[in-house]
C-alpha cells in the first residue's frame, strides 16, 4: 500500500503544497483505496482524506479526485464520512454532473440509525447547491422536520431555507413554511425553534420583496402576539446566538398597549445583566424601541441601561469594549445630558487604543456641561501634552469645541491661551486655528487673545492651517496689536517660500485689512502685497490679488466695504452630522452600522467601498448617488462639474440630450418653473435616444452657471401608473411600512417660486395632493422647512409609495425619499408626484 | 447571520476559510487582510476592530481556537462545519462541539498560548505569572491515579487609579471578573456565595461623590453581570450564585465598581532637567497594603518622548530581584520587581539622554 506515514505528515502543513502530482498521487492511492476490504483500510483512508483537505484548505485544486472520493464514501466510519462531506459541498458545484453520484449515498445515509449521520447527511445534501437536484431534497426534508432526534430538525430547518434559495417553488410547494412555523411554536428543542426562526425569517423577507399578497399574508405572522410571546417566554433556553436573533425580532414588535410594553420589559429586565454583551446590546434595543412613545420611560431605559453598558466596556476584549462603546457614543450624542455625570467613565486611559481614545474625546466634548465643564476641561489639558501626537490634537480640539458650546469660556480660554506657552509647533498650530473660531463667535474675548497670540513668532509655526489662523487675526485685529504691520511685512517678504495657496491668500486679505485700519504703516506692504500675489503662480491668489487691485483703483471706499465689513459673531458652526443621520443610525441600533458610521463620516469612507456588495453596509441616503456619482466620473470628465455642483441630481433624472440642449436655450430666458410644469411627455419625445453623457454635462453647466434649470423631464414617456383614488392606510402601518422597507428613491427637486409662497399655509399643498390622489399622513416643520409624509396606492394592487418630502420654502426646494412596495414603479411614480408638486401653486 | 469564516496567518495565508452561503465575491479574505495590514500608514494607528458583513470575528480567545497554532487546524475545519450552518451559527459551546471532534488534538505547550477569556486584558504584553494561590487547586485530591477532580476559581481585578501630580486621586475604578476553571466530572452544581453585605447599583444620580467608606463596610458594586450559567434565584437573598459549570474557563461574574478604596500602591515621580540634553528621572513607589500579603511580578512602565536616544538607570542599593530595560521601539522604560513587601518605599533612578537635535526643543 503506498501511503507511509511521513509523506502523510509532511502533507498536514498547509503551507507548502506540492501541486499536482500532489492529486494525481491522492487519486491513485484513493483508487487502490475505493474497493479495499483490507483491515487497515479505513484507517488509510482516513489519512488520505485528510491529506485530500489540507491540499483544499492550502487552495490546491483536487476537484480532479471527485470520483474516487465518490468512491471511497461508503464507509462507516465517522471521521471519514465528515471529511467526504466537506469535500462534496465544496465541489458538487463546479461539477453538477459528478454531484449526481453524491445523491445515491447520501440518501442512503438520510436513512442511517445513527442521527448524527443522518443529520450530516441531510446537511450535505442541502447543501450541493444544483439545482437539477432539487427533487431528491424534499422528501428527505419533509421527514427530517418530523425526525427524532432535535440535531436532525435542527438541520431540517436551516435545509428548507438553503431549498428556498436553490429552487422558491419547490420549498412553496412542499408547505414547509407552514410546518417551519408549526415547528417553532411547538418544538421542545430550543436550537430547532431557532432555526426554524431563521429559516422563516429569511423566506419571508424573499417572498415578501417578490409579491403583494405574500406580503400581506406574511404581515400578519408578524402582527400576530403569540409569536413575539411564545419566544420571548423561552428566552431563557436559546442559546446566546439565539437569544440575539429573538430579541431583533422583538424590537419590531409593535405593542397593542402600554401593558404589554411593560410585560416585555419585565420579561427581559434580566438580560441586561447577561454578561455577553450581544445580548445586552440586542436588549437595550428592544427597549428603546419600544418605549419611542413614552418619554419618560425612555429617559429612564437610558439611565436603566448607563451601568451595563459601561460594565461591558470594561470587562472582556479590546475588540468588545470598541463596539459597545461605539454604541454608547451613539447614545450619548443622542442625550448628552444624561451622561453627564458619568463623565469620569469616559477619561482615556494610558493603555487605550487610539481609536478607543478619539471615540472618548467626541463623547467627553458632548458631555460637557456647566457642571462638570472645570473637570474635564482639565483632563483634557492633561492628553494636550501627549506622547501620541495625533491624540494630543484630537483633545485641543476638544477643549476648544467645548469652548465654542459653553458661554462661561473664560476659565477654557485661558487655559487654551496657555497651550502657546508650550510651545510644540503642533500644539500651536492647533490652539491658533481653534482661537481663531472662538474669536469669530465670541469677539468680546478679542483683547485676552490677541495680547497672547501677538507674541507668537510666526516662523515657529509650519503648519498652514494654524498659519492661516494667525494671519487672519493679525488682519482681523491689526488695530489692536501694535506690529501687526510689521509682522505681516515681514511675511509678505518671505512670500516666494510659503508654499501653501491657502496662507498666501489669508495674507493678502489680512494685508488688505490692515491697510485700512492704518494706512501710513501697511501701505509699503501692501504694495508689494499686490504685487506679489498677482504674479503668483496660483490661479487663485493671481484673481485675488488683482480682484483687490481693480477694486482700489475704483474706489478705495468700495473696497473698504468688501474687505472690512462691519462683522457678526457667528451664533453656531455648522454641525458635522445632520441630526437625520444619527436617527437612521439609532434604527439600526446593534448592528454593524453603529461603528462603521463613525468612519464613514469622516475621510475612512472611501476604503470601505471596495465591492459593489459592501456599499450597503455604509449607511446613509448619501451612498448610493455617492456611487452614482462615482459610475459618471467615469463616463464623462465633464463631470466634475456634476459631482460638486448638482449633488442631489441622480441617475433616474436624466436625458435631454444634445438636441435639447438647442431647445433649452431659449427655455432658459423663461422662467424655470415654466419649464418644470411642462408635461414630461413633450420633452421626452425630443430627447430619445441621444447619449446620456453630453445632456449630463450640459446640466452640469447650467446648474454650475445658475441657470437655474433644475427640473429634468422625466427620461421615458409617462408610464401607466394611475393612482387609487382612495387609498387607506393607518399610521401605524405606514410606520411599520417606512421602517421595513428599503429606499427606493431620493432626490430633489425644485419647487415653483408660487408654490414656495403658497405653502405658507401647509394645508393647502396637502389639499393639492390629495387631487392628485396622493394623502398626506403626517406633516410638520416651521417655516423655512416643512416636512410631509404622503402616501398613494397604485391602482388595482395594494402596493403603497410612501414619500418623505421636505420642502425649504426659502430655496423652492423639495427633497423627496421614496420607498415603495413595488420598487419597479417608484420612478413613474416619482416622476408623477413631482409633477404634481411643480403645479402646486401655479393653478 | 456569517457568510464567510477565516483564520488568517500573520502574511495572510488562509488558516481557515469557509463559505457558508457562497455569496460575496471572491477575494474577501484578501480585501480584508489588506485593509487591516495597512491601514492608514502615514499616521500609525491602529485598525479599529471592524465588522463587516462578509468577516466576522470571534474572539480569538474563544475555547475553540485553544489550540489552533497553524497545527490543529483541521479540528477548526470539521468544527467550523458544524458551528454554523448556512450563516446561522448553531453552538459555540465547547461541550457540545467536543463530541463532533474525534481526533486528538496536538496539545500546545500552555505557556506559548496567549492568556485566554475577559482575564486576557489583565496581561496585556506580559507574561503571566500566576502567585502561589491560583496555582494551588482548592479542591485537594489525591495526587496520581485517575484524572484530578479540581476546580479554579480566581478572582481577577484590575484597577485603574490616577493621581495627579500631587498626589490626590483623581479617578479610580476596579474592572473585576469572578473566573472559574472547572475539571469536576459529572457537572455537579456549585454554590458560589460572595459577601452578605454586598449591594449593587449606587443610589443617587452623581456616580462618583466620594463616600467615607474606607475601611470596610459594605461593598458596593455599581453593577455586574454574570454568565448564562449562573442562576440567581437565591441572590437577592443571601449573595449565593448557583451554577453547573460548563467545560473550560469562563468568567462566573464580571463587576465595575467606583467606590472609593485605598490603592495598593502609591507612585511619585520627580523630573528635573539636568543639562541641555539630559533629564533625570526620581521614581518612587510606596506599597501600601497589608503586611501579611506580598505582591508578586511588579511592572513599572514609563513612556519616554520620542527623541530618547539612551537611558541609563541606578537603582536602589541593595535592590534584589529588581531589572531595568529601556524598550526602544515602543519607547517605554521598563522596571521589573519580582516582589513588593508591604509598606516599602522603592525608588528607581534613572538618567535619559536625549537626541543632540532636540537640544534646542529643551531649552526654549
Amino acid at each position: 500500500m503506498a501511503p507511509t506515514v511521513p509523506t502523510a505528515a509532511k502533507s498536514a502543513s498547509p503551507s507548502q503544497p506540492s501541486g499536482k502530482s500532489e492529486v494525481a498521487d491522492l487519486k491513485q492511492q484513493l483508487r487502490q483505496l475505493a474497493g479495499s476490504r483490507a483491515p487497515d483500510a479505513d484507517d488509510q483512508r482516513r489519512d488520505v482524506f485528510k491529506r485530500v483537505i489540507s491540499c483544499m484548505t492550502a487552495g490546491i485544486d483536487v476537484s480532479a479526485a471527485f470520483g474516487e472520493m465518490v468512491m471511497c464514501s461508503a464507509t462507516s466510519d465517522v471521521v471519514t464520512k465528515k471529511m467526504c462531506y466537506l469535500y462534496v459541498g465544496a465541489h458538487a458545484r463546479a461539477h453538477p454532473d459528478l454531484a449526481l453520484l453524491t445523491i445515491n449515498f447520501l440518501q442512503r445515509d438520510c436513512r442511517d440509525q445513527d442521527p448524527t449521520i443522518r443529520g450530516l447527511a441531510l446537511r450535505s445534501l442541502c447543501s450541493l447547491r444544483v439545482p437539477n437536484l432539487v427533487e431528491y431534497l424534499v422528501t428527505p426534508l419533509t421527514t427530517g422536520l418530523k425526525d427524532p432526534s432535535a440535531y436532525v430538525r435542527m438541520i431540517a430547518a436551516v435545509g428548507a431555507a438553503k431549498l428556498y434559495h436553490i429552487s422558491a417553488t419547490a420549498c412553496l410547494d412542499a408547505d414547509l413554511p407552514a410546518s417551519l412555523k408549526a415547528l417553532m411554536l411547538s418544538d421542545p428543542d430550543a436550537q430547532v425553534v431557532a432555526n426554524c426562526l431563521h429559516a422563516l425569517q429569511e423566506i419571508w423577507t424573499l417572498e415578501a420583496a417578490n409579491s403583494e399578497s405574500a406580503a400581506r399574508e406574511i404581515e400578519r405572522h408578524y402582527i400576530a402576539s403569540q409569536l413575539y410571546f411564545t419566544l420571548l417566554n423561552r428566552i431563557k433556553e436559546f442559546s446566546e446566538w439565539a437569544q440575539c436573533t429573538v430579541l431583533e425580532l422583538a424590537s419590531k414588535f409593535l405593542p397593542s398597549d402600554n401593558n404589554e410594553i411593560f410585560d416585555i420589559m419585565n420579561l427581559l429586565e434580566d438580560r441586561l445583566q447577561h454578561a455577553n454583551g450581544a445580548v445586552v446590546l440586542a436588549t437595550i434595543k428592544v427597549f428603546l424601541h419600544l418605549t419611542m412613545s413614552m418619554t419618560d420611560v425612555h429617559q429612564q431605559v437610558y439611565e436603566r441601561i448607563k451601568a451595563p453598558l459601561l460594565t461591558l466596556v470594561g470587562a472582556g476584549s479590546p475588540e468588545q469594549s470598541y463596539s459597545v462603546l461605539c454604541h454608547l457614543h451613539l447614545l450619548v450624542m443622542r442625550a448628552p445630558m444624561l451622561f453627564s455625570s458619568d463623565y469620569k467613565s469616559f477619561y482615556c486611559q494610558f493603555s487605550d487604543p487610539s481609536y478607543v481614545k478619539k471615540l472618548k474625546l467626541e463623547m467627553l466634548t458632548a458631555i460637557a456641561n456647566e457642571s462638570n465643564t472645570y473637570e474635564i476641561v482639565t483632563e483634557l489639558c492633561e492628553y494636550a501634552g501627549n506622547v501620541d501626537v495625533p491624540i494630543a490634537r484630537e483633545s485641543i480640539r476638544a477643549v476648544g469645541k467645548i469652548a465654542l458650546q459653553q458661554y462661561d469660556v473664560n476659565a477654557i480660554v485661558d487655559r487654551l491661551l496657555q497651550f502657546l506657552e508650550m510651545d510644540k509647533d503642533y500644539v500651536t498650530a492647533e490652539t491658533l486655528v481653534l482661537v481663531k473660531d472662538l474669536l469669530r463667535k465670541y469677539p468680546q474675548w478679542s483683547h485676552d487673545c490677541i495680547a497672547v497670540v501677538g507674541n507668537i513668532s510666526s516662523k515657529n509655526i509650519q503648519e498652514p492651517k494654524g498659519k492661516a489662523a494667525l494671519i487672519w487675526m493679525l488682519g482681523e485685529y491689526s488695530q489692536d496689536m501694535h506690529d501687526a504691520p510689521y509682522i505681516l511685512e515681514g511675511l509678505v517678504e518671505n512670500w516666494d517660500e510659503e508654499h501653501s495657496p491657502e496662507v498666501r491668500l489669508h495674507l493678502l486679505t489680512a494685508v488688505m485689512k490692515c491697510f485700512f485700519k492704518r494706512p501710513p504703516e501697511t501701505q509699503k506692504a501692501l504694495g508689494a502685497t499686490l504685487a506679489a500675489g498677482i504674479s503668483d503662480t496660483h490661479q487663485d491668489v493671481h484673481d485675488r490679488a488683482l480682484f483687490y487691485y481693480r477694486l482700489l483703483q475704483y474706489d478705495p471706499s468700495v473696497a473698504e466695504r468688501v474687505v472690512n465689513p462691519p462683522k457678526q459673531a457667528v451664533s453656531v458652526f455648522a454641525d458635522m452630522q445632520s441630526s437625520e443621520m444619527k436617527d437612521r443610525i439609532f434604527d439600526e441600533f446593534n448592528s454593524l452600522s453603529v461603528p462603521s458610521y463613525l468612519f464613514t463620516d469622516k475621510d475612512h469612507r472611501g476604503p470601505f467601498e471596495y465591492s459593489e456588495d459592501l456599499t450597503n453596509l455604509t449607511v446613509g441616503a448619501e451612498d448610493p448617488e455617492n456611487v452614482i456619482s462615482a459610475q459618471r466620473y467615469q463616463e464623462n470628465d465633464n463631470d466634475l462639474l456634476l459631482s460638486t455642483s448638482d449633488k442631489e441630481d441622480n441617475g433616474t433624472r436624466v436625458s435631454n440630450g444634445s438636441s435639447t440642449s438647442s431647445y433649452n436655450a431659449p427655455s432658459d430666458l423663461i422662467s424655470p418653473s415654466l419649464l418644470s410644469s411642462q408635461p414630461p411627455a413633450e420633452s421626452a419625445l425630443m430627447t430619445t435616444g441621444v447619449p446620456t453623457s453630453s445632456s449630463l454635462s450640459n446640466f452640469g453647466l447650467d446648474d454650475l452657471l445658475g441657470l437655474g434649470v433644475t427640473e429634468a423631464p422625466a427620461p421615458r414617456p409617462p408610464p401607466a401608473l394611475t393612482l387609487n383614488s382612495k387609498p387607506v392606510l393607518d399610521p401605524g402601518t405606514f410606520q411599520r411600512k417606512w421602517g421595513q422597507l428599503a429606499l427606493s428613491l431620493s432626490q430633489e427637486c425644485s419647487l415653483s417660486p408660487q408654490g414656495a409662497a403658497a405653502l405658507m399655509n401647509p394645508q393647502s399643498l396637502i389639499r393639492h395632493m390629495q387631487g392628485n390622489y396622493i394623502q398626506c399622513i403626517a406633516s410638520g416643520g416651521q417655516p423655512p422647512n416643512y416636512k410631509f409624509f404622503f402616501y398613494a396606492q397604485k391602482d388595482g394592487v395594494t402596493a403603497f409609495f410612501l414619500v418623505e418630502c421636505i420642502i425649504n420654502t426659502a430655496s423652492a426646494k423639495a427633497q423627496l425619499k421614496i420607498k415603495a412596495d413595488d420598487g419597479t414603479a417608484a420612478e413613474a411614480f416619482s416622476t408623477l408626484f413631482q409633477s404634481a408638486l411643480s403645479k402646486f401653486g401655479l393653478s | 447571520m456569517i457568510s464567510q469564516f477565516f483564520v488568517l496567518s500573520q502574511r495572510g495565508d488562509h488558516i481557515v476559510f469557509r463559505d457558508y452561503r457562497g455569496e460575496v465575491p471572491k477575494g474577501s479574505a484578501e480585501i480584508f487582510f489588506r485593509k487591516v495590514k495597512f491601514w492608514n500608514d502615514d499616521e500609525a494607528e491602529e485598525a479599529p476592530p471592524v465588522f463587516v458583513r462578509v468577516c466576522y470575528f470571534l474572539p480569538p480567545s474563544h475555547s475553540l481556537f485553544e489550540n489552533v497554532d497553524g497545527v490543529n487546524y483541521i479540528h477548526v475545519k470539521v468544527a467550523g462545519l458544524f458551528f454554523v450552518d448556512f450563516g446561522y451559527p448553531q453552538t459555540t459551546s465547547t461541550e457540545v462541539l467536543k463530541s463532533y471532534i474525534f481526533n486528538e488534538p496536538i496539545m500546545v505547550d500552555a505557556g506559548r498560548l496567549p492568556p485566554l477569556g475577559p482575564a486576557a486584558m489583565f496581561m496585556q504584553g506580559t507574561k503571566r505569572m500566576p502567585g502561589t494561590a491560583v496555582t494551588k487547586s482548592v479542591v485537594a485530591t489525591e495526587p496520581g491515579g485517575k484524572k484530578r477532580e479540581e476546580i479554579f476559581v480566581d478572582i481577577i481585578e484590575r484597577i485603574s487609579v490616577t493621581f495627579s501630580s500631587s498626589g490626590y486621586i483623581l479617578t479610580s475604578e476596579i474592572d473585576g471578573t469572578i473566573q472559574m476553571k472547572s475539571y469536576l466530572s459529572g457537572n455537579p452544581e456549585i454554590r458560589l456565595a460572595l459577601n452578605e453585605d454586598l449591594s449593587i447599583g449606587r443610589t443617587g444620580s452623581s456616580t462618583f461623590d466620594y463616600r467615607s467608606s474606607s475601611g470596610g463596610g459594605t461593598v458596593v458594586l455599581d453593577d455586574c453581570n454574570f454568565h448564562e450559567s449562573v442562576h440567581l434565584d437565591s441572590f437577592d437573598i443571601d449573595r449565593t450564585l448557583s451554577l453547573i459549570p460548563p467545560d473550560g474557563e469562563f468568567p462566573v461574574m464580571n463587576y465595575r465598581m467606583t467606590q472609593e478604596f485605598k490603592p495598593p500602591f502609591r507612585v511619585t515621580a520627580l523630573i528635573e532637567e539636568a543639562g541641555p540634553s539630559r533629564a533625570e528621572v526620581l521614581l518612587k513607589i510606596r506599597a501600601d497594603f497589608s503586611a501579611n500579603v506580598t505582591a508578586n511580578t511588579i511592572t513599572v512602565q514609563m513612556p519616554v518622548p520620542s527623541y530618547t536616544m539612551r537611558a541609563s538607570f541606578e537603582l536602589e542599593a541593595g535592590a534584589v530581584g529588581q531589572t531595568t530595560d529601556f524598550k526602544e521601539g515602543s519607547r517605554r522604560l521598563e522596571w521589573n520587581l519580582k516582589k513588593a513587601i508591604a509598606f516599602t518605599v522603592l525608588t528607581y533612578f534613572f538618567i535619559s539622554q536625549l537626541q543632540e537635535i532636540s537640544q534646542r526643543k529643551l531649552v526654549q
